[in-house]
């Protein structure tokens, strides 16, 4: 018998005029791992939701759902909460003690173990993790992924037979996110857990996975084994989704030698399969200074003279003797690893916080020179959490007050740029109401209606779904068109390396090696795409699907 | 716990806070006095608090909301004398009734002094706090609450009476007679600071109080709190 | 939580021990008026002290303390006129030797609780007192920690929003104060919508994880070992005494109508001893800590 039988289940929120899930079945059987995938909104974490009673969501349900043969709701209550685990999105908003030591206790005090009981759990528990170190340390001293895996061991801790775990690592940087989805791994392999994950991070998890359920608009659209998964995404008619699918995946589906052999999903695998096609042969070496000439040329926008920042008397110093210039019309990211002092970096620009030593200018004016609001006609900041930015009920109420404070008596300055932005949907909505996509781009029309001629993004394509990445793109694509400049701190490789026309590593406190983005991805052996990483051997300037197939004139 | 142990325990408990009262009333241990009778004030909603059944979005809620309370000051931190406190403490109670207005007033009080280092203030910030959360959520169906005069002149003199009260723990405890001078001057001293508490009130409640009963509402519906005040 | 955090020696014992050890003295602290008692309290206040860390925390409040029990003692002799020896008058009002004599009396029972409040800081931190009402007062002391947990998130969050209204221009050097006012609320309201917003994710996480399926239990064991229960017992004793002697007017000193000499008989001695012993117990706990590390590990 399946673990899970998924009948027909469709399910409306209150209030709400069309369904969030509509006729989805599948059966999740006992040591699966099963991941579910489909754009936000899809309905995928209202699906994972409805398989644990204890966080079912109001609404009107129909179809069934059969855990081990019985309706949910007719399991024993601690036999709901033990075998079924759920892990939460936001790493922050869901621990709900003081300590790692109390949060990871705090399942097992609920349902009242002994103490004995939960002293032997934690014995076994806090090896597994590898936790010792971090024990007796407070919740707020670890960094997200720390506390991502501090959420699971809590779950883990009453020996659960299943776990949910909704986008777990869309938060977490790409080394948290690599911890957190290894030790997934181990528990799946290890202990045989069964497990049902939603998550954008397809490379990394779809090699992990028994099963692949796609949800799009409520509906499931392919449930099955993740082998012609892919394959019949790239056939399928849905343009979009094809985004989904990884890029080495994707280099092998374009030239079309499809022979028996297995699809490539890793670096290792990929370089299998092209030795084993014959394609293992030097490339034609061209150049890119033709492109990169243009941008060298243009007039430096913001400029960084050897700044020195520290945030007290006798902490380390974050920058160190920093110089950075950022030219008019370039899409510039920004590279580096956790603490580099990234955002450090962004604060000072923007004027948060000041540097001790060094000169920050736009177009050659002393940034000290300039009131806020004269910076802010220069700069929009667009930082990494919108909810920063909501103060008002309605997105209406925050654009208007925007629009009165920094560009009153510029006539359909706002209406074109809800036009550009498209956000006429949700004008009306709380901000809160609105999904995470849709709230970033609220918060660049704040920014952009002082009409600032760089716009500095901050992880602007963490937690995205690889569709709205592209969509994000577009959308900086056409504010570059529009004649704004981009400057942008991000993990992403794989997106830099598509649309940004410069890179640089922030690295002990100074910025280096900063390159025309190919040259840049070209030169570096960890920091660059997996496209590079698997075809680098033979094609030396490819970075990019596009790149490699166009060496290999298919 | 049997009902016969429950009522030896209620009992010796019991016996032994009247006793200790009539003797420090005997000796004038007045400081030792109050603070029998405020904790024997404060003592029913905690036990109400832990009988009765509580959600899992009413512990987060009182918590969130004291932590606010806890911390509202930092972004006034250029301006002493200045703290938001109180006007959360009644925000919360106007919202969310008696009950929730008196925990968060009160462990609002006792998280920032855990933080801080406690001291004999401890207990009557407490129980100033929680009173006056308590107080505006009993009056919170009024109409007087209702017009945003009436919330002023609560919030106006609850400034001065906090500010009292907080002055008994020294006066009652240091002084060792409780005439009038001592008491006008205790006041007197303080009263800058009363002032300034119960004006920051008034503006905070003037300015915010629509916006702030907006949002506490919409998460009352939102949180699933509607039926029962607790 | 548990017992294996880098504490030794008073604040290595059971919570409930060191919690009634300072009830009782500053509970003493109010009950005695002589000399020598209050001196004592005095003295013992400091010693422990400097006996957990070296006086480091006392340090940065003293001077606050000094000066406010030196108000205590100068206030009362301006406000009481009670007393036979008048010394000089001051606005048309006696002041007399007695009521000084009180004033300082009650400036020496101020100060020690003061500073025995700054031990108390020390030793029973937040995590034992709420493992101590834990165990009273389950639910309440569980919804305290959650906002103990909550603070620094909120705070981070605070800081942040705050950058952001900076970049917007709030929050400027030599703006008007109502703006300022006006721009902190700004802040509060996003920090309270946000909050609120994201904490339904952690009331879910915690019907995920059982809370409010039946009873909690403690992951803790902080059961009483031998040496709580001999150290408990000896402030049994110590403390009972104590109290049976307080109640019978031991410890007093009256000052009104006129100054008497300090009383001074062998029951007093008997209880003043007993009032010592109480005092001493961590200082000696503490001391032999301390000798074992310096003598007799050190051999080793």
């Amino acid at each position: 018998m399946a673990l899970y039988q998924i009948e027909n289940v469709t399910f409306a929120y209150p209030n709400a005029t069309k369904a969030s899930l509509a006729q989805v079945s599948f059966n999740v059987e006992e040591g699966d791992f099963v991941l579910l995938c489909g754009p936000s909104g899809s309905g995928k974490t209202t699906l994972l939701r409805q398989l644990k009673h204890e966080v079912q969501p109001e609404g009107a349900l129909e179809g069934t759902i059969l855990y081990k043969g019985n309706l949910l709701a007719d399991i024993d209550q601690t036999a709901s909460i033990e075998e079924i685990g759920f892990v939460f999105q936001d790493p922050d908003n869901q621990i709900v003690m003081h300590t790692v030591w109390q949060e990871l206790t705090f399942s097992m005090e609920n349902l009242g173990y002994t103490t004995t009981q939960i002293e032997r759990r934690m014995g076994e528990l806090v090896p597994f993790f590898g936790m010792e170190e971090w024990l007796f340390r407070e919740i707020h001293e670890l960094s997200g992924g720390q506390k991502q895996l501090v959420n699971l061991a809590s779950v883990m801790a009453l020996q659960p037979k299943v776990l949910l775990l909704d986008e777990p690592t869309a938060q977490l940087d790409p080394i948290g996110a690599k911890a957190f989805l290894q030790m997934l791994h181990r528990i799946h392999e290890e202990l045989a857990v069964t497990i049902i994950m939603s998550e954008h991070r397809l490379e990394e998890v779809y090699p992990y996975a028994s099963t692949v359920v796609m949800l799009q608009n409520g509906r499931c659209t392919y449930a099955g084994t993740p082998g012609p998964f892919l394959e019949q995404l790239w056939h399928g008619e849905h343009r979009e989704l094809q985004h989904y699918i990884p890029s080495i995946a994707q280099l092998f589906l374009s030239t079309n030698v499809m022979d028996d052999l297995p699809l490539p999903l890793t670096v290792k695998q990929g370089k299998q399969w092209i030795r084993k096609a014959g394609k293992d042969k030097k490339g034609e070496c061209e150049l890119f200074d033709g492109e990169s000439g243009l941008v060298n040329d243009a007039e430096v926008l913001l400029q960084c003279r050897k700044l020195h920042f520290q945030y007290a008397e006798h902490t380390p110093k974050v920058l160190k003797e920093l110089s950075l210039s950022i030219r008019q019309g370039e899409f510039f990211t920004l590279f580096g690893g956790n603490g580099s002092g990234k955002s450090t970096l962004l604060h000072n620009i923007v004027g948060i916080v000041t540097p001790q030593r060094g000169k920050i200018s736009f177009a050659g004016k002393s940034m000290k020179k300039m009131s806020a609001k004269e910076r802010s006609k220069w700069i929009g900041y667009v930082a990494q959490n919108p909810a920063l930015y909501f103060t008002k009920e309605t997105v209406r109420e925050q654009l208007v007050e925007r629009y009165e404070s920094v560009a009153q008596g510029q006539e359909g300055k706002l209406e074109e740029l809800i036009q550009v932005l498209s956000i006429a949907d949700v004008l009306d909505r709380h901000p809160f109401d609105i999904s995470g996509g849709e709230q970033q781009k609220v918060v660049i029309a704040l920014a952009l209606l002082a009409d600032p001629a760089l716009l500095i993004l901050d992880e602007p394509t963490k937690g995205l779904d690889p569709y709205s990445k592209q969509q994000f793109a577009l959308l900086l694509e056409r504010l570059r068109g529009l004649g704004k400049t981009i400057f942008m701190v991000s993990h992403d490789i794989e997106f830099a390396a598509q649309y940004a026309t410069r890179c640089g590593m922030l690295f002990n406190g100074k910025v280096i090696s900063v390159e025309e983005t190919k040259s840049f991805l070209r030169d570096n052996y960890f920091y660059t795409t997996m496209i590079h990483r698997t075809v680098g051997e033979w094609l030396p300037n490819a970075v990019t699907v596009e790149d490699a197939l166009a060496q290999w004139g298919t | 716990m049997g009902h016969l142990k429950r009522f030896f325990y209620v009992g010796s408990i019991g016996l032994i806070v009247f006793l200790l009262g009539l003797e420090f009333w005997k000796e004038q241990h007045y400081l030792l006095i109050s603070l029998l009778v405020i904790s024997c004030a404060m003592l029913p909603f905690f036990i109400h608090f832990e009988k009765r059944s509580v959600k899992a979005e009413e512990i987060v809620l009182i918590a969130i909301l004291a932590a606010i309370a806890a911390i509202s000051r930092v972004p006034f931190a250029p301006l002493p004398s200045v703290q938001p406190t109180s006007f959360v403490v009644i925000m919360a109670a106007l919202v969310f009734g008696g009950e929730v207005g008196f925990l968060v007033g009160c462990i609002a009080a006792l998280v920032s002094n855990l933080f801080l280092g406690q001291g004999p203030w401890t207990p009557w910030q407490m129980f100033s706090w929680g009173m006056m959360g308590f107080t505006a959520g009993l009056l919170k169906d009024t109409v007087f609450m209702k017009t945003l005069l009436g919330k002023n002149i609560f919030g106006f003199v609850w400034g001065f009476v906090f500010g009292w009260v907080m002055n008994l723990w020294f006066v009652l405890g240091f002084f060792e007679e409780l005439t009038w001078p001592v008491f006008v001057s205790a006041y007197t001293a303080s009263f800058r600071f009363d002032l300034a508490h119960a004006v920051a009130n008034v503006f905070f409640l003037t300015l915010f109080s629509a916006g702030w009963l907006k949002i506490l509402t919409r998460v009352k519906v939102k949180y699933g709190l509607l039926k029962p005040d607790g | 939580m548990v017992r294996n955090r880098s504490e030794s020696g008073f604040s290595a014992l059971h919570p409930a021990v060191s919690f009634l050890y300072f009830v009782v003295v500053i509970t003493a602290c109010l009950l005695f008026k002589h000399p020598l008692y209050l001196y004592t309290l005095f003295m013992v206040a400091i010693l422990l002290n400097w006996t957990i860390d070296g006086g480091k925390a006392l340090h940065k409040s003293i001077k606050g303390y000094v000066f406010m029990a030196l108000i205590i003692a100068l206030a009362n002799p301006l406000f009481s006129s009670r007393g036979a020896t008048i010394l000089f008058y001051l606005f048309d009002r006696p002041v007399t030797l007695e009521a000084i004599v009180y004033g300082v009396q009650f400036g020496f029972s101020l100060f020690s609780i003061l500073v025995l409040f700054v031990a108390y800081n020390l030793i029973v931190t937040y995590d034992k007192f709420l493992y101590l009402f834990g165990s009273i007062v389950p639910r309440t002391s569980f919804v305290v920690i959650v906002t103990i947990r909550f603070i620094p998130l909120l705070k981070r969050r605070l800081q942040d929003i705050m950058a952001i209204q900076k970049v917007q221009g709030a929050f400027q050097e030599g703006g008007k104060k109502k703006r300022h006012l006006k721009e902190g609320m700004a802040t509060l309201h996003t920090l309270v919508t946000w909050s609120l917003e994201e904490a339904l994710m952690t009331a879910s996480s915690m019907r995920a994880r059982g809370y409010g399926v039946g009873k909690r239990s403690s992951a803790i064991r902080y059961a009483l070992d031998e040496r709580d229960v001999i150290i408990l017992s000896i402030m049994a004793i110590a403390g009972t005494l104590l109290f049976i002697g307080a109640f019978g007017g031991m410890g007093q000193y009256e000052v009104y109508p006129q100054l008497q000499e300090i009383p001074f008989s062998a029951r007093m001695l008997f209880h003043y001893s007993s009032f010592l012993i109480f005092l001493l117990i961590p200082i000696i706990v503490n001391g032999k800590v301390w000798l074992e590390w310096r003598f007799i590990r050190s051999k080793m």
